[in-house]
């Protein structure tokens, strides 16, 4: 037969297992504002009507700060392929052509949301690479359910970043 | 305000026609506990006033589609945990902290809080907590603060009760050992 659980059994086994705390309290310590649980109904009640009321226009500013961005670096690094591609089959343009700023743009419209000054810090502290930063970060702020999918793309922005010569360790460096 | 079964207040939701009203009646049922542990998970009053709103959106987002499968009480729980852990694991990619400096990031946490205010016994216990891997916290602390039945915890944490019980007894040791060092 399966041993029932009560709140008695469950008080008495706990009484038992912290035996070496003859005076452990329950008591965590933890404290909140005065007046805080009358008022979160009321907050969490406003949160409900912002959310309901901009959901409609909530996918576009979605779209806007996430996908376009990255959609935007990805055409424009297919853009930037292709016509290399066919610059470098005709013979008229070498990668020394390519100027810094167009390396810059690139690189902001892929990596314009991160904070440098940050990245630039943990390089220094860390002992990891800018691009293993930039990986961690990224993967947070793209995609925080989906570790695979934002892999693939990543290694495509990197792949498609080294076919320029663009290593992001030296772009970092570049835009301090 | 009466005290209203789960049932009642979904029937509430559901059929009533003020279903902000029922949705209020379940915040104010649950909240105390749901920030309780959230708070013990995150430490931050300010953290966990968050995480506690985004969980109650969520359940509001959610609610209609609840089918009944496990109880209210335990839905929102397991709600509460996933955000409670997505959050920490989010703290850990932003700062790139091992798990040891997460005890320690927590520690700290605790200690500048304005809304910690625990004896030296109890910072010593809450300490020892926090040294623990997250989900083993979490058991702890559904165990310990929260008198959850391993079967009730089995079904918020997707674990069976044996692993729970091990995980919990080893948590037990760990912070008997952190205490009495």
């Amino acid at each position: 037969m399966k041993f029932k659980e009560t709140p008695e059994t469950i008080k008495k086994e706990l009484d038992g297992l912290v035996s070496h705390l003859p005076h452990f309290q329950k008591g965590d310590g933890y404290n909140v504002p005065e007046g805080y649980f009358e008022s979160l109904p009321s907050r969490i009640q406003d949160r409900m009507s912002s959310s309901s009321h901009s959901e409609s226009v909530g996918l576009s500013s979605v779209l806007l700060k996430r996908v376009v961005p990255v959609v935007a670096a990805v055409l424009l690094i297919a853009g930037l392929t292709i016509g290399l591609f066919f610059m470098e089959r005709n013979g008229a343009v070498s990668f020394a052509d390519i100027s810094d700023a167009d390396m810059e743009y690139a690189y902001l419209n892929m990596h314009g949301h991160i904070d440098h000054v940050l990245v630039y810090e943990l390089v220094l502290e860390s002992g990891m690479s800018a691009e293993e930063i930039l990986y961690e970060l990224e993967v947070g702020f793209l995609f925080p359910d989906s570790d695979e999918a934002y892999e693939e793309i990543i290694e495509m922005i990197f792949d498609n970043a080294r076919y320029f010569g663009m290593e992001s360790r030296n772009l970092l460096s570049s835009l301090d | 305000m009466g005290s209203y079964t789960d049932d009642e207040l979904l029937a509430l939701f559901r059929n009533g026609d003020n279903p902000n009203y029922a949705f209020n009646l379940i915040v104010r049922k649950y909240q105390e506990t749901i920030y309780w542990h959230v708070r013990r998970l995150v430490v931050s009053h300010d953290d966990t006033d968050d995480i506690v709103q985004d969980i109650f959106i969520k359940v509001w987002q959610s609610l209609h589609k609840f089918r009944g499968e496990s109880g209210l009480y335990t839905w929102i729980y397991r709600i509460a945990t996933n955000e409670a852990l997505t959050f920490l694991k989010n703290k850990k990619r932003k700062f790139f902290l091992p798990l040891v400096d997460v005890g320690k990031q927590l520690e700290e946490t605790l200690e500048a809080d304005v809304y910690y205010q625990g004896s030296e016994m109890e910072k010593q216990i809450q300490k020892a907590i926090l040294s623990l891997p997250d989900k083993q916290r979490v058991v702890f602390n559904l165990r310990y603060y929260d008198e959850m039945k391993y079967e009730e915890m089995a079904k918020i944490l997707n674990t069976s009760e044996g692993a729970l019980k091990a995980s919990y007894h080893h948590a037990v040791k760990k912070i008997e050992k952190f205490v009495g060092a």
